[in-house]
């Protein structure tokens, strides 16, 4: 069976079948036209969900978002990542969706709030999110804080992530993905990282 | 007909005393103060901070928004927690695709030569994480994608990510 959902090829590498492939955003369903509601009576801005949102400058949100991780609290980088991926599910994204569709809904919704573009690489059997065009602030802990909650909530399960020194974040398992996250620290690269990993 | 015309000029006479009679001014102005009049526009976000806030939404703002998009019937009073709009898609805005374009549920076949050529497209920066790790080139590695496009696994996105999830470290 032709599978319908190929955008992009994957290539083979050594004998580990080391497959990658990157998924290239399919035209999503997100629609950003009056995506935002400005009421002036209230003095308040709304997205079409409902949600009050606060427009800050990159410099003052991403900072602020990047020190609270650093002082240990996730909780609102996770929920800016479990918001946006609320809203791209509310597409209508069916439960099979494929890679690329699901990319696509996720990125417009990024795009729209302005986190940066967002990437799904495929490095063997693990996934790989990226983040192109952040906001120069953002700290690599807080991206990973995002898909944290991007991911878990896309997935409906909790998904850890790895920052790698490339910049690319590995979606594993909570527990995996701290251990993996002691390799990345100790200086391991994301091909030597994937090697040391297995399918359970 | 005199108590008329004596009548009349009493009358014109308290006229003319009135018009002589000076403009209250607010004290220290040392010339009246400049009439309120409206410009003529309607009131825009440009403007809040000249414009008091009505108690009601305006009209005229409604109206500005209504050029964008459909504005919500005006109340005097809004709710506690605005109402949820569900909008269908417009098919005005960037993200969305072309009439032709195939919804993501829709079945996409491709032939091998396509994906090859999608490939080549796609390699810049996965071929650069290769070189990074391996000796080996990207474009070394684009002549393998050319089998058949049923051979290769592409699985939902949840599957992708169930997999992922799913690796643990080696000998463990």
């Amino acid at each position: 069976m032709v599978p319908s959902s190929i955008s992009a090829a994957e290539l083979t590498r050594k004998r580990k079948t080391f497959y990658i492939g990157m998924y290239m955003a399919r035209s999503p369903n997100f629609d950003p036209g009056a995506f935002y509601e400005v009421d002036f009576e209230a003095g308040s801005v709304r997205t079409r969900n409902g949600a009050r949102v606060l427009v800050l400058t990159d410099n003052a949100g991403a900072t602020l978002v990047s020190a609270a991780v650093k002082s240990g609290e996730k909780n609102a980088a996770k929920a800016i990542g479990s918001s946006i991926a609320k809203t791209a599910l509310s597409t209508g994204l069916a439960e099979d969706a494929s890679p690329e569709a699901v990319l696509g809904e996720a990125r417009a919704v990024m795009t729209t709030f302005g986190w940066g573009t967002l990437g799904l690489e495929r490095w063997g059997n693990a996934l790989v999110a990226t983040l192109r065009d952040a906001p120069e602030t953002l700290s690599s802990e807080a991206i990973g804080a995002i898909f944290e909650g991007l991911f878990s909530e896309l997935q409906g399960t909790d998904v850890g992530v790895a920052a790698t020194s490339n910049g690319r974040f590995l979606l594993l398992s909570p527990e995996v993905a701290a251990t993996a996250q002691s390799w990345a620290s100790a200086g391991a690269s994301l091909p030597a990282i994937v090697e040391r990993l297995e399918v359970a | 007909m005199n108590a008329k015309v004596n009548k009349l000029e009493a009358l014109l006479s308290r006229v003319q005393n009135n018009r002589e009679r000076p403009i209250l001014m607010p004290a220290g102005s040392s010339s009246a103060p400049a009439p309120i009049e409206p410009t003529g526009r309607p009131l825009s976000a440009a403007e809040p901070a000249t414009v008091p806030a009505p108690a009601a939404a305006p009209a005229a703002l409604l109206e500005a928004s209504a050029a964008t998009e459909p504005a919500p019937p005006a109340q005097p009073s809004p709710p506690a927690t605005p109402p949820r709009r569900v909008r269908q898609p417009k098919s005005s805005s960037a993200f969305r695709p072309a009439a032709s374009a195939p919804k993501q549920s829709a079945t996409r076949p491709k032939s091998p030569t396509d994906e090859a050529v999608t490939a080549v497209g796609n390699l810049s920066s996965p071929g650069d994480a290769i070189q990074a790790g391996a000796p080996a080139s990207a474009k070394v590695s684009v002549s393998r994608v050319k089998q058949p496009v049923a051979e290769l696994d592409v699985p939902s996105f949840r599957a992708l990510l169930g997999r992922s999830l799913s690796l643990k470290s080696r000998g463990t």
